[in-house]
């Protein structure tokens, strides 16, 4: 079996990002990128499912700029077999994303793809549950546990109050959750060597796709900053602050 | 960069003023305002009052005794016996709450030396030795066995402070300072100094970035990175200027056993412990005076240069994610990366206490103390920092320290 993971280039978790001036976006000028963490824990989860001779080859793919390249370097250095580049210098959204991915899935032909469930720089949580319908492939999104078996995956689900345990048809589409793994860290010797394997350049054209935005940003705006604390003299003095200005009690 | 309230001082005219309130000029005032008793009065003026951008919250906050120099040594004996007795020093300004401990991490530093350099890090250890410090000189083999994780193949030995070397908290250094000199009656404004008005040899008085103007005594230049600024106004030059130094914090996948010091690498990388994460830096490609508003990261440094250091030297260190980044300054002193302190020849009330190039931080409580005594005796009255004097500057004649990270 082979497995299909798209990863996508997104600004560092520890880093504090800043919305540009005139609130068109998020200012990226100069900021640490790295690979979206919940692709981290499906590359991690392939290379898992490989290393018990579940699957034979894990193809990552990225849809983005040429900087896009570091990411599947990293990919390519915890241990994925092969990696394409969907280039391009535009906005992407999850449909796009969706309908590209559609494309390689066709032509990779994949017994599963294992997505991030989000990316934590839009949190749109969009793009598998999108390419599971693109595609007509069942789906087991927020995965906590992944457990293939002949043809079938059994995927335990974090849902509200609980796990759900659902049985897929492969192909499939797998989206992870954060407590699916833990992911291993790319290595320098591998990230070296990562750098020197040719990657597959593909343009979203190649799949007849047109990647041009539907969505239109009306606004980004900071979170509201958090108001400062107070002191109180006395437990009379906290609960009247308790009842009449946090209205909690 | 976020603009500080600004505050207008309270009087027109301080015996000293002192432009900086981070760690050296807050050491100033704390030494002075100790030994005054009240009987001064001292301003300082502070332009970054949330320390977002002082070089004593960005520093990696280390010291030790390796140096090349005995007054560099002195210097660090006596800054250790200081931050070891911090938190009883400060009780008196701390009433009703605990004074800060400085959380000293005594793991000492290592000094990796090439088989070229043994001799001279050999001469450099019994120097350290004979003034008192605790410095080994450990041959490649039992330098392997007292330190596993350490590849040893291209070394000629180590240098290794088993005492009275570490890392602690700096910003804890800083607020017991200003707290206590504050306490002591010294004048913190949220401000800037944007002129110095000179005559007859003497600073006479300093602008303000609100426009007040206040009269001085006696002005000390502790603006760190920026101290040639506040040279200029007087007319004045020092070959300071600001250094970008980046500071990487990372998680390995394989931790190293024991208490880990901090190694200094032939390459000029440094790394240490930092809980259970690692705090790393180096002499970046790129040094050079930088502008004094350039805080801006160049994350390849980490991947390209300091990375492949590491893996070189601690083997260990073959799998790594960086989990936090910033750009600090070095006050870099051009000429031979030492301290300037002491009065200007000329503008005769105009003090120095610039240049430490990154021993600023370190160093502060001796050089408070120094500068302290120099203002109100006249001379050293302690440990004499006179190799530090600012005469060898228009001489051309370097102090060199040769053990520079």
């Amino acid at each position: 079996m082979k497995i299909l993971v798209p990863v996508k280039r997104v600004v560092d978790g520890n880093v504090k990002v800043r919305v540009k001036a005139d609130g068109s976006g998020v200012d990226l000028a100069n900021l640490k990128m790295a690979m979206n963490p919940f692709d981290e824990i499906a590359v991690e989860e392939a290379l898992r499912l490989k290393e018990a001779g579940k699957a034979q080859e894990i193809v990552v793919v990225s849809i983005g700029p040429a900087q896009a390249l570091e990411t599947l370097h990293t990919a390519l250095a915890m241990g994925a077999d092969r990696a394409i580049l969907v280039r391009t210098d535009e906005a992407v959204e999850p449909l796009g994303v969706a309908k590209v991915l559609r494309g390689v899935a066709l032509t990779e032909q994949p017994g599963l793809v294992i997505l991030g469930k989000q990316a934590i720089d839009d949190d749109c949580n969009q793009t598998g549950q999108m390419l599971a319908a693109l595609l007509g492939w069942a789906q087991g999104t927020f995965a906590s546990e992944l457990a293939v078996e002949g043809d079938k995956a059994r995927v335990t689900r974090e849902v509200d109050g609980g796990l759900q345990t659902v049985e897929l048809k492969l192909p499939a589409i797998v989206t992870t959750d954060l407590r699916l793994n833990e992911p291993r860290y790319a290595s320098l010797p591998n990230i070296m060597k990562a750098k020197k394997k040719p990657i597959d350049e593909k343009s979203p054209a190649s799949y007849g796709v047109d990647l041009a935005p539907r969505l239109k940003i009306l606004r980004t705006e900071e979170p509201h900053a958090r108001k400062p604390g107070v002191k109180v003299a006395s437990v009379a003095e906290l609960i009247d602050k308790l009842s009449n200005e946090a209205c909690v009690l | 960069m976020a603009v500080p309230p600004y505050k207008a001082p309270s009087r027109p005219a301080y015996d000293i003023v002192i432009v900086g309130g981070a760690v050296v000029g807050s050491s100033v005032a704390y030494w002075l305002s100790q030994a005054l008793g009240g009987r001064m009065s001292i301003l300082v003026v502070e332009r970054d009052s949330s320390y977002e951008f002082s070089s004593t919250a960005l520093s990696t906050s280390a010291i030790r005794q390796q140096y090349s120099n005995p007054i560099n040594v002195k210097i660090s004996q006596f800054g250790i016996g200081i931050i070891r007795g911090f938190a009883e020093r400060m009780k008196p300004f701390y009433k009703d709450e605990p004074a800060p401990d400085l959380g000293f991490k005594e793991h000492g530093y290592l000094y990796c030396c090439s088989p070229d350099g043994v001799e001279a890090a050999k001469a450099r250890v019994d120097l350290q030795r004979s003034l008192g410090a605790h410095t080994v000189f450990l041959e490649p083999g039992p330098l392997k066995e007292r330190f596993p994780w350490l590849n040893v193949e291209d070394l000629g030995g180590g240098a290794w402070g088993s005492r009275d070397e570490g890392w602690f908290d700096s910003m804890g250094l800083l607020n017991g300072f200003r707290r206590a000199a504050r306490a002591s009656g010294v004048e913190y404004i949220d401000n800037a100094v944007t002129g110095l008005t000179v005559d007859g040899g003497r600073v006479v008085a300093a602008q303000l970035a609100t426009g007040e103007t206040v009269s001085c005594g006696t002005l000390v230049n502790a603006a760190g990175p920026r101290a040639q600024q506040v040279a200029a106004m007087a007319g004045l030059s020092i070959p300071v200027a600001p250094f970008k130094r980046y500071s990487f914090v990372f998680s390995s996948a394989v931790p190293i056993p024991g208490r880990m010091p901090n190694v200094i690498d032939l390459s000029g990388t440094f790394v240490r412990p930092e809980g259970e994460l690692f705090l790393t830096g180096n002499t970046p490609v790129d040094d050079g005076p930088a502008d004094y508003d350039d805080f801006q990261m160049h994350h390849e440094e980490f991947d390209e240069r300091i990375w492949p250091a590491l893996w070189h030297r601690i083997p260990a260190f073959e799998a790594l994610k960086v989990q936090q980044c910033w750009t600090g300054h070095y006050e870099y002193n051009m000429l031979d990366h030492n301290g300037i302190v002491g009065f200007h020849p000329e503008v005769t009330n105009f003090m120095f206490a610039n240049g430490f190039s990154g021993h600023g931080l370190q160093q502060s409580p001796a050089v408070g103390r120094a500068v302290s005594e120099l203002i109100i005796h006249g001379s050293f009255q302690t440990l004499d920092l006179s190799p530090f004097h600012y005469e060898r500057i228009p001489r051309n004649e370097p102090f060199l320290e040769e053990a520079v990270i």
